[in-house]
Formats: C-alpha cells, structure tokens, sequence
C-alpha cells in the first residue's frame, strides 16, 4: 500500500488500512513515547490513545508533510500532554485526600532502564534519562528524537517545523545543560 | 558504591540503542479502545454540541428570543402597572396617605 493510498483509505474511515498504519508505526509511537515518559505502562496507554487520536483527526492531514513527520508530531504532542498532566495533578495532590479522589500514597517510581540500551551502558543510561526529563521542552524533544528514536537533524526539524541550524543549536544546548545537570546532580569529572 | 562516570561517557550512553516496541496485539487494545471511545456519552454530547448546525441553532434561537423580549417589552410594562393600579385598589392604597404630612388639612 503506497502512502497516498494509505492516506486516502484512512480518510474514508478503512479499517484495514488503519490496522495497517497501526502495525506498520506502532514501534516509532511506542519508542518516542517512551523516550518522554520514562515508563512502559504509561507509554503503553498514551500510544493506544494517539492510535485513536490519529484515526479521529485524519481529516486535519493536509499532506503538506509525511505522514510519518506527522505521527510523530502527534506522539510528542501528547506525550508532552500527558507529562504535564502528570505534573499537575502531582502538584494539586495534596487535595486528593480532602476530596477523597485516591487515597493511596504517591511512590516515586524507580530509575528507568530503557529496554534498547546495551547492558554495559544500563547504568550511564538511566542516569542520563534521569537528567533529560530537567531539560527545557524544545532541547528535550530535539534530544529523544535524535539520541532515542536515531532521527536526523533534518528529519527533527520537519518534525519540530524549524530549521536545520536551529535544531543542531538546540542539541548543542541540550547537551551543555546535561553536562551541567549531570555535574551538579552527580558530582562527577572531580 | 556511588558509580564513577564522567558526564561524557552518560551523554553518550544512548549511541548504539534499540528501538523499544510495545506488547504484542497493540492493534487489538487500540481497536477496543476507539471503539470505547465512539460510545461513550460524553463524547457524543461534545460532538453534538459542537456540530456547526447546532451552534448556528443556538445562535439564531437566542437572537429570536432576544428580538421577542424587546418587542413585548412596552406591553410588558403597561400590563405590570395595571396589576399594580388594580392591587392598589383592592388594598385601599390608592387614595391619598393620611401619614403625609405635607398634605393639606
């Protein structure tokens, strides 16, 4: 199935042709949801909703990019969403006692080993997921992309909708402030 | 032990990653999950209220009642001082107050 095809097929609401845009993107979801989120079960549950996302606002494709330049979007767009969410209702959690919501106390989850990392680099590597998740917005979506889903710059900027110099600028930073971050929170290069 | 990395080799721990990929049969929750969502009232109520013949409706409904409000207003008015006169009549209250001071013996 070409990508014209696909597209045109999804916009007449095709089942087949979204169980194959399932199949066919479901790693590239997956793997940039995970990135942000730092957790198989909540990556999980936001790639099923951006599946359904999809499907309902195929209409708004105006194939100015590739469908693929536009999935990602999606996926990070929520993925940022449902990161926020999390912070806020981390942050008005102190009310769910009084109104009686949830009742159970919050744990901080353990440190997150991606299950693409090379064993001899688990360790380096839940360190810096640790200290991406500090990162301003823009310097941590030109990271994950790049570093975790193995983008190009180009093929980030299409995503980002920005420039090619604004994104190595972007990755420039981004990896200054992680150096930063890493040397505060770690003590390390003593 | 506290591990001794230099925050280089950390930034550079991710060359040589793999794709993650999520359960199998994703297609299967995804599947339920859209279908969940197309029966659920709640999103049934937003796509209806937020259909352009609704909104349009809605619009021209209160311009309508608005224009109906305005043209009654005067008879409105006239009606409420006649059931005001007739209560007045019917209570003594519309002669003259014999606490008026002001009035002439």
């Amino acid at each position: 199935m070409t990508e014209q095809e696909l597209i045109y097929r999804l916009k007449a609401g095709d089942e087949i042709a979204f169980k194959h845009l399932v199949e066919s993107r479901q790693s590239l979801v997956f793997n940039t949801v995970l990135g942000f989120l730092q957790s198989t079960e909540d990556a999980e549950d936001v790639t099923q909703d951006i599946f359904v996302k999809i499907f309902e606002s195929i209409q708004q494709f105006k194939g100015e990019s590739a469908l693929s330049t536009w999935v990602y979007r999606v996926a990070v767009t929520s993925a940022l969403e449902f990161i926020r969410r999390k912070k806020r209702k981390k942050r008005f959690g102190f009310l769910s006692p009084i109104l009686g919501e949830n009742n159970e106390p919050t744990l901080e989850l353990p440190d997150f080993n991606h299950p693409g990392v090379t064993l001899d680099n688990k360790e380096k590597a839940s360190i810096l997921f640790k200290a991406i998740k500090e990162l301003p917005e823009n310097q941590q979506i030109a990271f994950v992309l790049n570093k975790v889903e193995g983008l190009s710059y180009q093929e980030v900027a299409d995503i980002m909708k920005s420039s090619l110099s604004a994104v190595e600028s972007l990755l420039h930073r981004a990896k200054t402030n992680l150096k930063e971050n890493l040397k505060n929170l770690n003590n390390l290069d003593h | 032990m506290k591990p001794n990395f230099t925050s280089e080799e950390i930034v550079n721990s991710l060359e040589g990653i793999e794709r993650a990929q999520p359960t199998p049969f994703l297609y299967t929750r995804v599947h339920a999950r859209l279908l969940k969502h197309q029966h659920s009232p709640e999103i049934n109520f937003f796509k209806f209220v937020t259909r352009p013949a609704f909104v349009l409706g809605m619009v021209l409904l209160i311009v309508f009642m608005n224009g109906y409000f305005m043209m009654n207003r005067t008879n409105l008015l006239n009606t409420q001082e006649e059931v005001g006169q007739s209560l007045a009549v019917e209570y003594g209250q519309n002669t003259p107050n014999p606490y008026d001071l002001n009035e002439a013996p």
